[in-house]
């Protein structure tokens, strides 16, 4: 049919009767976003596999693979309907339309999506206070500040037993009264072995932070699979999955988990690096304090042996002093540890939380509802 | 009378009294004194007293609300243009949600002005617990700058006593290692002076052990308060902004409820945490002993370090009212974790609420089971 624009003048108030209208401006609209896409950063870096800038190179290209699964469906639909027509079977050719017309929604689906990812990378997060030029640079920020916050937790915690452990390993041994050369009474102690209390602590710390990084890492891992791979991988099959009468519910569901975490990752962690106020990657604490620390008190306690009884004065004085560095030490170290909490556990968890909402609710629309609770339980 | 005119301009009774408590809100907008600004002000903030206080009127949600009502009456003016009978009717039904939210931020952004500009002001010097008693006063006026104080506060004060554990470990171990090295022509003996010192060595460590996840999610909950500023600039807008979709309708509804939760509640519940618990401090462990004394080492040792022990130990295992550990038991176990896990495990119901109530459902179950 030939479609004229004057049509939709001489209708006037009556409007269309149908949704025709509809799908032309949509099409048309595709065609204005796919013009505005070469000047689109984002638009050319989804274009994974092939060299930056060169959207020739297009063997793992998602779009490609997306319109070339459409082509294949409609191949097999089309090998369908003739089949269904030389044999007059009624059933199949009912079929073919059927899965035709599905055909159709989800090539609309699929420009509906491409022009809805040139529009998202038109803007420019900057604007929302996200200092990245992108929502997944935004995520890795916050993923780099997560980490940064982890390690600085794992090392507080390992320059803190490396504080206690030397210090309680320091023992002093003093003269108290000699008769010449037969009879010597000497005393031993270590004044800071009561530090081993806290060396147990700050190890349960340490694999706790150690955790913290592995969870960052793990992150930063699915994060670079949903910027380079899923798009590639589940798109394109969901896309031909939905064209077929018996997988197309499980297609929806694969385009669901595409579209939703590659959407909605990103753009979850660039938030929550503006909750979080934009944060800088932690400094590392340096690691000479604990070393200069424990040299110093063994050539102190050393220094004393020279003087008679000064050790016993020393141990007294060094007592609070000491006391109250191995408390801040300890301090530190807990505090560094609860820092991690937030960024490392609490946000990513409400993040996932909204994903999952989101593409169960995507799933649901286009095709099965996921159980992700009955997955999660699974796992 | 305002309501009256209201009224009589055909706005329903409803309608008129929320925007009645949206006006009155407003009114009360200049009053309480703010901590200095370290910079400017960010977006959607306002210099007011030397600090940035948020700006109920002119902030990210709002801007977001107008921006999203705009959309939606172009795309309902395109709707009418082209005269899709179904473009139409979706439309609509995104303008009544719309408007649902609308009536939500008003509701917030009221409730929010007023524990800013009401609550903070009246209870910032006064017990809401026990009325009468005389809060520690401090540089703050909002309810969440009271919160942020509280657990600063709280935070130090488990330091200190975290210290001190480690103090009378280290004090006991230096006594209990304490050896007499007897050498009679080159042959050795060693008399451990107090070796029975080690064991209570243990004794320090378990309690340390069972006091340390009690302390570091006190620095979670720091951060969780601490996030106020973003929950209010970043997740409200955006929550906003997701549920004016269908497809996005439910995450933006579980933003907006974390948000409202977060912001309004969570410092509420902090007030009360922090007015039962000083009380009881007061009352009970207002004279606590958090000094250790260290004696004079000389050759009366084994006695003077015995009954020196002896003392701390008695301190530190005291279960009575003013004991250390009885004090220890109340701060972080009480205070610090039972207190706020209680009002958090409100905070998280009113949310999973208010979820509900914007057509969203917000499995906290399955969060905790993340965690």
């Amino acid at each position: 049919m030939k479609f004229e624009f004057s049509r939709i003048e001489n209708r006037g108030e009556k409007g269309l009767k149908n949704d025709r209208t509809l799908i032309v401006m949509l099409f048309l609209l595709s065609i204005i976003s796919l013009s505005f896409a070469n000047s689109c950063n984002v638009a050319l870096q989804l274009d994974f596999g092939g060299a930056a800038g060169d959207p020739a190179s297009v063997n793992e290209n998602w779009k490609t693979w997306s319109v070339i699964g459409l082509f294949i469906s409609s191949l097999i639909v089309a090998l369908v309907y003739m089949f269904g027509k030389v044999s007059e079977n009624v059933a199949l050719l009912n079929r073919a339309k059927t899965d035709s017309v599905q055909i159709i929604a989800t090539s609309v689906l699929l420009v509906l999506f491409y022009m809805f990812m040139t529009a998202a990378c038109g803007i420019d997060p900057h604007q929302f206070g996200i200092n990245a030029n992108t929502m997944f640079d935004g995520a890795k920020l916050y993923f780099e500040y997560s980490r940064s916050v982890a390690f600085f937790a794992y090392n507080e915690a390992v320059n803190s037993i490396m504080l206690v452990s030397g210090m309680s390993s320091i023992f002093t041994r003093f003269s108290l009264w000699s008769y010449g050369a037969v009879i010597d009474l000497s005393g031993g102690d270590n004044p800071f072995v009561g530090f081993s209390t806290v060396v147990g602590i700050l190890q349960y710390m340490t694999n706790m932070t150690m955790l913290t990084v592995a969870m960052t890492t793990a992150y930063i891992d699915i994060f670079a699979i949903i910027e380079n791979q899923l798009l590639n991988f589940l798109l394109p099959a969901g896309i031909v999955m939905r064209c077929f009468t018996p997988t197309r519910e499980f297609g929806g569901v694969l385009i669901a988990l595409a579209i939703g975490l590659f959407i909605f990752y990103p753009l979850m962690f660039s938030f929550s690096y503006m909750v979080l106020g934009n944060p800088g990657p932690k400094a590392q604490p340096s690691e000479a304090g604990w070393f200069t620390t424990v040299n110093g008190m063994a050539v102190l306690f050393a220094s004393a042996g020279f003087v008679p009884h000064m050790t016993l004065a020393i141990i007294p004085m060094q007592i609070p002093f000491v006391g109250g560095m191995g408390a801040n030490a300890i301090n530190d170290a807990i505090a560094a540890a609860g820092e991690t909490l937030l960024p490392v556990f609490i946000l990513p968890a409400i993040n996932w939380i909204i994903i999952v909402a989101f593409v169960r609710n995507l799933s649901k629309i286009l095709g099965e509802e996921i159980d992700i609770s009955s997955l999660s339980r699974m796992i | 009378m305002m309501f009256r005119i209201l009224s009589n301009m055909k706005v329903g009774k409803m309608a008129a009294a929320l925007t009645l408590l949206f006006l009155t809100s407003m009114t009360f907008a200049d009053a309480p004194q703010y901590f200095p600004p370290s910079g400017g002000c960010q977006f959607g903030y306002y210099p007011s007293g030397g600090g940035c206080r948020p700006d109920i009127i002119i902030n990210a949600a709002t801007i977001v609300m107008f921006i999203v009502a705009l959309f939606l009456a172009a795309m309902y003016m395109i709707a009418k243009t082209v005269g899709s009978p179904r473009l139409i009717n979706w439309t609509e039904e995104e303008l009544y949600q719309a408007v649902g939210t609308a009536v939500i931020l008003m509701f917030y952004l009221s409730s929010l002005s007023i524990l800013d500009n009401v609550v903070g002001p009246a209870f910032s010097g006064s017990s809401i617990a026990y009325p009468g008693e005389v809060r520690s006063a401090g540089n703050f006026a909002t309810v969440k700058q009271m919160a942020s104080s509280y657990i600063d506060s709280l935070i130090g004060q488990v330091s200190e006593i975290i210290g001190y554990l480690a103090k009378t470990g280290l004090f006991v171990g230096m006594l209990g290692t304490l050896t007499l090295i007897v050498s009679i022509s080159g042959q050795q003996q060693f008399l451990p002076l107090l070796p029975g010192f080690g064991a209570l060595m243990s004794v320090i460590s378990t309690i340390l052990s069972l006091l340390v996840p009690f302390a570091m999610q006190l620095h979670l909950q720091k951060a969780i308060l601490n996030s106020w500023d973003g929950l209010f600039g970043v997740l409200l807008p955006l929550g906003i902004l997701l549920r004016a979709f269908p497809f996005t309708r439910v995450a933006g509804g579980a933003l907006i409820a974390v948000a409202v939760g977060f912001t309004i509640f969570l410092p509420l519940v902090y007030l009360l945490v922090q007015d039962v618990a000083t009380h009881y401090w007061n009352t009970y462990c207002g004279n606590i002993d958090l000094k250790i004394s260290v004696i004079p080492l000389d050759f009366g040792i084994v006695t003077g370090s015995f009954s020196a022990v002896t003392k701390v130990v008695e301190n530190l295992f005291e279960t009575g009212p003013g004991g250390v550990m009885h004090c220890v038991i109340f701060k972080l176990g009480i205070e610090a974790s039972i207190l706020p896990f209680f009002g958090f495990l409100m905070v998280l119901n009113i949310t999973r609420y208010i979820a509900e109530l914007l057509g969203a459902n917000v499995d906290f179950s399955a969060l905790v089971r993340l965690i």
